[in-house]
């Protein structure tokens, strides 16, 4: 009887999880070694083809180094922004600091489409940035590059990650025993002395893994360059939406695909090594 | 030793780095709140006159209201999927031991690991192999795969955290499990499901990377959403922004507000 | 009457024997305790007994029918847990009502059930109060009474008082010995607390590696304990070591002395076990020389430690004179009455 019950309650998710999941992604390895007809269908036919267009055409690679660089700098400005904002949480308020966590939490729930939209109408040509800036007397005339360039696009981006990031490196923070701060000042640690020897490498696992988050959702996002990007903004993401859209060559949209998984995959792993290493810090 | 004096130089420049960043979070939310009220076309500075004007336009449009409709549509049917599988089934991972535990539980969470996309473009490519056309009904199925590592991690987290000597103790004097589960299990795991099913919801009606290749005609709000901003900057999606915006906002703080009343009983 | 049965019960975790070859009788009314050190296997006991754990061999009889493959909510056992794990949304009669619900009973009869059980644990108006507002000492009798308000055959403790300080543990042994009494059944106790053991039992069962050591009333198991386990684990005694010479000699510390009548191989190794009660001092003859090295005072006796030309410290204990009659560093001689000690190979 119990053995039963063990599978029977747990088999509607393995069932779930391999057809509507693990088959999907599996089967996109298979459809980077197949090809397409004229008209875009997949035909099953197994080469390299796909593989040899992806890596002799230098727009891919392009595209791939302008994306990660791109996410780089997204993950920095994460990272630039929820350092001061998890520290004052973590060791300066006192009464509201529920509230203030609440504060970082909510905006991390928050509808993805409202907050690029708010970016839109701040930086547009005639939007509130911009006329903000004419009425003080800033400008005379409307900044161009605000919207549809890079700027915006990474600027967006860092806005919706940064929640991602801040979450992480708050609850490092917090982790770090209070009285251990307190000892390194009463030995004389200098406020900077006691953040570099003792809050950044034990606040470390949290930052690089908040940076991780930015960087693995901005590599992926498609969303914020095709509302926000300009005529050269070209990440990964639309180049992929473009290969499974219009330009309909799936088997090619799946080698990025691929390229994608295992780039983040390594990502992935390389954070938690660094996490661990530093995270036996801690106890 | 000697105190520093209270207002240091670094603890002033910490403070305003602090409350710069919070304006950040959130002065372009508090702007599409602002600007929705807005009784101009475009959103520039300052607002000349507020009025309900862009609330009338949108309470108009018909396609925002089936798109709505269709969004609360697969929030409500891929929560309630992602609930009817997820839950026996974090609660088997609590109470069982599986040699593929550990993988499972990384498997299962891979749809919120990798960027949407990926996952949106192997569904994708997939469903229609089992024969099911990108549709509203490969949308709830998208849905509920991703939700799914929502409600098993949460419900798991929680079930690790009841006492198994409850469950034991109702079998003692005499209840079955069915009976167990609804008697004793679940009015103790109770706010922390009801916490994670509104988490659900919320997530569903906002998600875009897999609703964005899955839907076909029938449009899920953030898509409708998506669409109108593709088309150019008009105000009526102020006023929706601003209503989601409050939905989301309102069922997120009732969750957390749950979910801490749960951990202090 | 016999009313369970362990039949040659054998439970394993993974290789680990948890449970070896277990085979013992129940008589109704009796209070029953399994002792024995953390590990020895006494929890998965009871759990099987429970049911909720499934033994590998072997029967369990429950008024002799086989209830070993029924679920926990099938057998008409109940169980008072180490944490009690009552209820927590449920309030102190809903709680006690619980079992009585499940046999679907009418509301008018679990009313007075809820009614009597909570003036036998003494908790009238307590009812309406949730488990985590009582202390623990009210905790405890809340699961006592949530057991028994169903009518089990058997009632099964997990060690029930581990979790309540020194005082109050005292005090529920007591309620639990006159509850015992007042209602009739059958207690079967798990603890690993041997004075808690003796205090309360009709029978001990000693349980160490899985095994059954030894069953029988406190007093056997203190004076006549049937394995070296036993002698050693219960209560406080002294080892000397030395070799069997025939059924009843024994050459111990160069001195032969008579021993329990055993059939151990001539010349193999042998210890002597000795309760400190059980040993004489005197300051001219016995069998064994020694010097005092210290004396404790315990209130009811006085503890002298004798150290004998081996260098091994005996102890003895000596019912209380005001005045110690032995001084330190004095040459004495000890003795002991060989009906009352214990050999072992």
């Amino acid at each position: 009887m119990k053995p039963l019950q063990k599978y029977l309650l747990l088999a509607p998710l393995g069932i779930w999880l391999l057809l509507f999941m693990v088959l999907p992604y599996a089967f996109v390895l298979v459809q980077s070694f197949l090809e397409t007809d004229m008209f875009g269908h997949v035909l099953y036919h197994f080469n390299l083809n796909a593989y040899q267009k992806v890596l002799s055409s230098e727009v891919y690679y392009r595209t791939l180094l302008h994306t990660f660089v791109s996410s780089i700098i997204v993950a920095f400005i994460c990272i630039l922004v929820s350092m001061p904002l998890a520290y004052f949480i973590a060791f300066k308020a006192t009464r509201y600091k529920a509230l203030l966590y609440a504060l970082i939490v909510l905006p991390f729930w928050m509808s993805y489409i409202v907050k690029a939209y708010a970016w839109k109408i701040i930086l547009g040509q005639s939007g509130i940035l911009n006329s903000f800036l004419m009425y003080v007397g800033i400008i005379d005339d409307p900044v161009q590059f605000f919207l549809y360039s890079d700027f915006a696009t990474i600027i967006c981006l860092a806005y919706i990650l940064t929640p991602f990031v801040a979450i992480p490196i708050y609850s490092a923070f917090e982790q770090i025993p209070k009285p251990l701060i307190e000892a390194s000042m009463d030995l004389g640690a200098s406020k900077w002395t006691s953040f570099w020897n003792l809050i950044w490498p034990l606040s470390l696992p949290g930052i690089v893994s908040g940076g991780t988050f930015a960087l693995v959702l901005s590599m992926g996002d498609f969303l914020s360059a095709s509302l926000m990007g300009g005529p050269n903004t070209l990440m990964v993401g639309n180049l992929v939406t473009s290969l499974f859209g219009t330009s309909n060559d799936r088997p090619v949209g799946s080698v990025i695909g691929v390229i994608m998984f295992f780039w983040i995959l390594l990502l992935l792993i390389g954070s938690s090594r660094v996490e661990k290493k530093y995270s036996t810090y801690t106890s | 030793m000697v105190r520093k004096q209270k207002y240091s130089f670094w603890g002033v420049l910490l403070t305003i780095a602090a409350a710069m960043a919070f304006c950040f979070l959130y002065a372009p939310l508090l702007i599409i709140i602002l600007y929705s009220f807005n009784d101009a076309s475009v959103a520039s500075f300052p607002i000349e006159k507020f009025s309900l004007k862009w609330y009338h336009v949108m309470w108009e449009n018909e396609s925002l209201f089936e798109a709505m409709h269709n969004s609360i549509w697969v929030a409500i049917t891929s929560t309630t999927l992602a609930v009817l599988i997820g839950v026996p089934a974090a609660y088997a991972l609590n109470k069982y031991e599986y040699f593929f535990k550990e993988t499972l539980k990384k498997i299962i969470l891979t749809p919120i690991t990798l960027p949407g996309i990926i996952t949106g473009v192997a569904m994708l490519s997939f469903y229609p192999l089992i024969g099911l056309n990108i549709s509203l009904t490969a949308v709830i199925i998208g849905h509920t795969t991703f939700l799914l590592a929502i409600v098993v991690s949460l419900m798991l987290n929680r079930f690790m955290q009841l006492d198994p000597f409850l469950e034991q103790a109702a079998f003692d004097l005499g209840a079955t499990p069915i009976s167990a589960f609804f008697h004793v299990i679940l009015p103790n795991i109770r706010m922390a499901l009801i916490g994670a099913i509104l988490l659900c919801l919320v997530l569903s009606m906002d998600e875009i990377p897999v609703s964005y290749f899955l839907t076909a005609r029938d449009n899920t709000l953030p898509m409708e959403i998506y669409g109108m901003m593709r088309r150019g900057v008009t105000p009526e999606v102020n006023a929706i922004s601003t209503l989601v915006f409050l939905f989301s906002s309102a069922t997120i703080l009732l969750a957390i507000w749950l979910s801490d009343r749960d951990r202090q009983n | 009457m016999t009313i369970l049965e362990l039949d040659q019960l054998d439970k394993y975790y993974g290789t680990n024997h948890v449970v070896n070859n277990l085979s013992l009788t129940i008589t109704e009314g009796e209070f029953l305790t399994i002792l024995g050190p953390s590990g020895c296997g006494k929890t998965t006991t009871l759990r099987m007994i429970g049911g909720f754990e499934a033994p590998a061999h072997g029967r369990i009889l429950l008024k002799g029918i086989d209830i070993s493959s029924l679920p926990p909510y099938k057998r008409n056992v109940n169980t008072v847990f180490q944490q009690y794990a009552l209820f927590p949304h449920m309030t102190v009669s809903e709680n006690i009502a619980f079992g009585l619900h499940q046999q679907k009973k009418d509301k008018a009869a679990i009313a007075r059930r809820v009614g009597e059980m909570l003036e036998m644990v003494r908790l009238k108006g307590c009812e309406s109060r949730k488990p985590q507002e009582l202390s623990g000492g009210e905790q405890q009798r809340v699961a006592i009474a949530r057991a028994v308000a169903c009518d089990p055959d058997i009632l099964l403790f997990d060690e029930p008082l581990g979790s309540l300080d020194l005082k109050l543990r005292k005090q529920m042994q007591t309620e639990l010995k006159n509850l015992h009494r007042e209602l009739g059944k059958t207690f079967v106790y798990v603890t690993h607390d041997q004075e808690e053991a003796l205090t309360m039992s009709d029978r001990i069962a000693v349980m160490n590696g899985g095994v059954l050591e030894q069953l029988s009333t406190s007093e056997e198991l203190y004076y006549y304990p049937q394995t070296k386990f036993v002698a050693d684990f219960i209560g406080e005694t002294n080892i000397l070591e030395g070799k069997a010479m025939s059924a009843d000699l024994a050459e111990i510390q160069g001195v032969i002395v008579p021993v329990p009548v055993n059939n151990y191989p001539v010349g193999c190794d042998v210890q002597l076990f000795i309760r400190p009660e059980h040993i004489s001092i005197s300051p001219k003859a016995g069998r064994l020389k020694g010097i005092i090295s210290d004396m404790i005072f315990v209130g009811t006796n006085r503890k002298y430690i004798i150290e004998i030309p081996s260098g091994q410290r005996i102890i003895a204990a000596e019912t209380t004179l005001h005045i110690p009659i032995y001084a330190l560093g004095q040459e004495v001689w000890i003795d002991w009455n060989p009906g009352k000690a214990s050999l072992f190979w």
